[in-house]
């Protein structure tokens, strides 16, 4: 993810999976900040925002 | 440790619920799942605010569910839609009860949503208005004082110049 893109994503949506699967590695875990290059709040919108999508299993916990 | 904190059941916040309704139920007929909850914003006089029916879709894990009493069913695939509307403490319990009870719905998510900013368009520095020039304020304090100097004329300030390079 393009670091410069910090900026576009102030929070995120757990619906929008297409969206949070641009910051999943293939296993489905959450990229770091490091490579999200995410603001440590938006960082936090993410984190929350795939926590929800997974509950509602539209993203997997763990991806193979 | 642990804090009792006091909720105003009259304080209205915006709320989303989404759920997954079972495949038995087919993808046109899935709404139906979610007509008890309306009877109850609607006797509540709860407006909804925002809504998508349910759409069919494969899960990305089979959920498992054990209807009352009975063996657990798996699910790989079911319809998911949202609601969205403002309501009091006390309704979103009731509703959190209701959607808990339903045979039809097999999960759901209650969540405050973050009422929508609008977003400010953007403006190109061309077409936006140009700022007004502060008007200066000299030590004195007397304003603009600059523009009042004399008007120095072009064949002074030659003249000027050619006897200062004369010199």
């Amino acid at each position: 993810m393009n670091p410069n893109s910090s900026h576009t994503h102030k929070s995120f949506d757990y619906k929008n999976t297409e969206l949070l699967k641009k910051f999943l590695n293939p296993h489905g875990r959450i990229l770091s900040c490091k490579r999200t290059g995410l603001t440590a709040k938006a960082q936090r919108s993410l984190a929350l925002a795939v926590k929800r999508a997974r509950f509602m299993a539209l993203l997997p916990f763990v991806a193979r | 440790m642990s804090e009792n904190k006091i909720i105003d059941p009259e304080i209205v916040r915006l709320y989303e619920i989404s759920y997954l309704v079972s495949p038995a139920l087919a993808e046109d007929k899935a709404p139906a799942a979610l007509l008890p909850l309306k009877d109850l914003l609607a006797g509540k006089n709860v407006v909804v605010s925002a809504e998508e029916s349910p759409k069919f879709r494969r899960l990305a894990y089979p959920i498992r569910v054990a209807a009352h009493g009975e063996k657990k069913q798996v699910f790989d695939s079911a319809s998911f839609g949202w609601i969205r509307f403002e309501s009091d403490a006390d309704t979103i319990f009731e509703a959190n009860k209701l959607l808990a009870s339903s045979a039809d719905i097999i999960r759901f998510l209650i969540v405050k949503a973050e009422k929508a900013v609008p977003v400010k368009p953007f403006q190109s520095y061309r077409t936006r208005p140009e700022r007004e020039v502060p008007i200066s304020v000299s030590e004195k304090g007397t304003i603009g004082e600059e523009d009042k100097k004399p008007h120095v004329s072009q064949e002074e300030l030659d003249r000027k110049i050619d006897e200062l390079v004369g010199a």
